[in-house]
């Protein structure tokens, strides 16, 4: 994978290729928002066995990235997005305490 | 059973409190590699590198760090002094809800359909001769305003729109006085525009508008040749018409009251300071830099396809950058798709425009009456009705009422899929206070109401620009202007 030079015009090799991550480290969720953002380069099959993701990247026609630009682009997708999920986790009961506290004097909380 | 009985108290995170501090929600953006911005519900932010928001989310940032203050009083996190934090969270996020109850304040007339001009990106004018046809009716006014009266924003503004309104002058005065005579009984704060070409802007209509204090928008897409080029008029005269037009207003009902719009179209593109100039010259101080919408002959006419989003986003940041340094030298402009945004970045209110909105401003913040009688849920659903697509009309002023329209299902569906919190992408993202959802936009370019964000003009280009707009905050000559144009 990578650029192949003919006659001074770069032609951009768009093989699919594989990663395979653990899922102690990345959530499904996770991954799939991660392939979701990229869509525009890639498109992802995802599949999980026991404790392994795996996801075969298949670039879009009009992707102009190379192998490793695109691994670099998902993997700053994954660590963003899991760190996302962290924030979630922590604060999932403060988020709806905030929420109930907002429309308290409204109907749509009980009292 | 309601949202109260399903969370833990404050009580329960005091053991966090005692020793150290708990994360409040919020999301992130990354800007570039090493900078971030995180934002929280009531649109505060803070700018990050990756190692100090890795710090921040996994409880390890110490009190004496440099942003520690900053994220606490910035309600990012809260440690055993934040006695008040989550009461004053909760407080700002309805304050910066609260918009959504008070429900549709504009409300737009399109008093006829035709029009002197023949616009090549123009999505619905017809022919000047098609009176009878195209022009709104006495009957189709006066149920129109009833409804308007029904909504229950305490300001209303009717905006009368084209074709080219003027060429409907006794409506448009029917409507004032319709409006008015409501208005003994309703008190609403009650404010009128006419957007026109300004053709036919006659000492009638300058003295009408001065006695009811009627605002001005118009079109002004550059100089002469631009102008001329993107608005054939027959004559070969729009610009002069225009300018003549900016004058008497200027001149007969002050300076404050016109503004102008323009639309980028790919002749714009290279003629950036001369769109600007055009507009320091003819004393405008207010500029909307528009990307051309995506709807009718502007489609046909592949006017859309003749420039992508990173030119767009270049000509947008260019001509910022040479606004500010115009206002840096004295002279007062203000981009407004800049300001709506800087408002919701510096200021807790939300300025209600209705492609910033979630869930979206449609039928919300402002609805279309048509000549017709026909009602669409916003001016760009009546566009996508002019291409033969009804999906967004809500009704008609002759056969529905007020509950009718505002609770069609169709508008209901669409403001819950617009809710941009749970929509792909959107709900993690970390500009989405600023941004909003457009689900007229996505449908008609995409097909589904929510659309896919990362294949999205909208997004790119409402990331392109908070991102940047972030980036001239950060130089205090920028900021200065900036937090001048605030609304
Ligand atoms: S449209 Fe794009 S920029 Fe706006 S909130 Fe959604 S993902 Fe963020």
């Amino acid at each position: 994978m990578g650029f192949i030079h003919m006659n001074d015009v770069i032609i951009t090799d768009r093989s699919p290729f594989e990663l395979e991550l653990s899922l102690e480290v990345y959530s499904l969720e996770t991954c799939k928002k991660a392939c979701y953002a990229l869509m525009e380069f890639v498109s992802c099959k995802i599949s999980t066995s026991s404790d392994k993701l795996l996801i075969e990247v298949h670039p879009t026609p009009d992707c102009t990235k190379g192998e490793e630009e695109l691994k670099a682009l998902l993997f700053d997708e994954l660590l963003d997005y899991s760190l996302r999920e962290t924030i979630a986790e922590k604060t999932d009961s403060i988020r709806t305490l905030i929420l109930s506290n907002a429309f308290s004097k409204s109907k749509l909380v009980d009292s | 059973m309601g949202l109260s009985n399903k969370f833990k108290d404050l009580e329960s995170y005091s053991e966090v409190l005692s020793d150290g501090y708990q994360l409040l929600p919020f999301a992130f953006h990354k800007i570039s590699p090493d900078k971030y911005i995180a934002t929280n519900i009531v649109g505060e932010y803070l700018t990050v590198s990756r190692d100090t928001l890795k710090l921040l989310v996994n409880g390890t940032l110490l009190p004496s760090h440099p942003i520690y203050n900053d994220a606490k009083s910035k309600h990012f996190i809260m440690d055993r002094d934040s006695d008040t934090a989550l009461d004053l969270l909760a407080l700002k996020y309805r304050t910066k809800q609260h918009p959504i109850s008070e429900f549709t304040g504009l409300h737009i007339f399109v008093v006829s359909l035709r029009c002197d001009y023949t616009c090549k990106y123009c999505q619905v004018s017809r022919k000047m001769e098609d009176v009878d046809k195209f022009d709104m009716s006495e009957e189709t006014a006066r149920k129109a305003v009833a409804l308007a009266f029904e909504s229950p924003s305490k300001s209303i503004k009717i905006e009368f729109q084209g074709g080219e309104p003027l060429l409907n002058f006794p409506i448009i005065k029917f409507i004032v006085s319709e409006s008015l005579t409501l208005n003994i009984k309703e008190n609403r704060v009650l404010q009128f525009v006419i957007t026109s070409n300004l053709t036919f802007l006659s000492e009638e209509v300058l003295a009408f508008c001065k006695l009811h204090n009627i605002y001005i928008s118009t079109s002004l897409d550059g100089p002469e040749s631009i102008h001329n080029k993107n608005r054939p008029r027959p004559n070969k005269d729009g610009y002069q018409k225009t300018i003549d037009g900016i004058r008497a207003v200027q001149s007969e009902l002050g300076k404050d009251r016109i503004a102008a719009l323009m639309t980028t179209t790919s002749e714009s593109l290279s003629n950036l300071e001369g769109i600007v100039d055009e507009y320091v010259q003819n004393d405008l101080h207010a500029i909307f830099l528009r990307p051309l919408s995506p709807y009718g002959f502007a489609i046909k006419t592949k006017q859309v396809e003749k420039y992508n989003v990173d030119k767009w986003s270049n000509f947008f940041k260019q001509g910022l950058e040479y606004i500010i340094k115009l206002n840096r030298a004295g002279y007062f402009l203000r981009e407004q798709y800049t300001s709506i945004i800087l408002t919701k970045i510096l200021t807790p209110t939300d300025p209600k425009y209705v492609d910033l909105q979630s869930p979206s401003g449609i039928g919300i913040s402002a609805v279309v009456y048509n000549y017709d009688g026909d009602v669409y849920a916003s001016d760009e659903a009546r566009m996508l009705k002019e291409m033969g697509d009804e999906k967004f009309k809500l009704g008609n002023v002759h056969t529905d009422d007020y509950i009718e329209l505002f609770s069609s299902d169709i508008l209901l569906d669409t403001l819950e899929e617009s809710i941009a919190e749970s929509a792909p992408m959107c709900s993690d993202c970390g500009l989405i206070t600023y941004c909003g959802s457009d689900p007229v936009y996505h449908y008609a370019t995409q097909g589904d109401v929510v659309g896919k964000k990362p294949l999205s003009f909208y997004c790119k280009k409402n990331t392109s620009i908070i991102e940047h707009i972030f980036e001239l905050l950060e130089d205090p000559g920028s900021r200065k202007v900036l937090e001048s144009w605030v609304l």
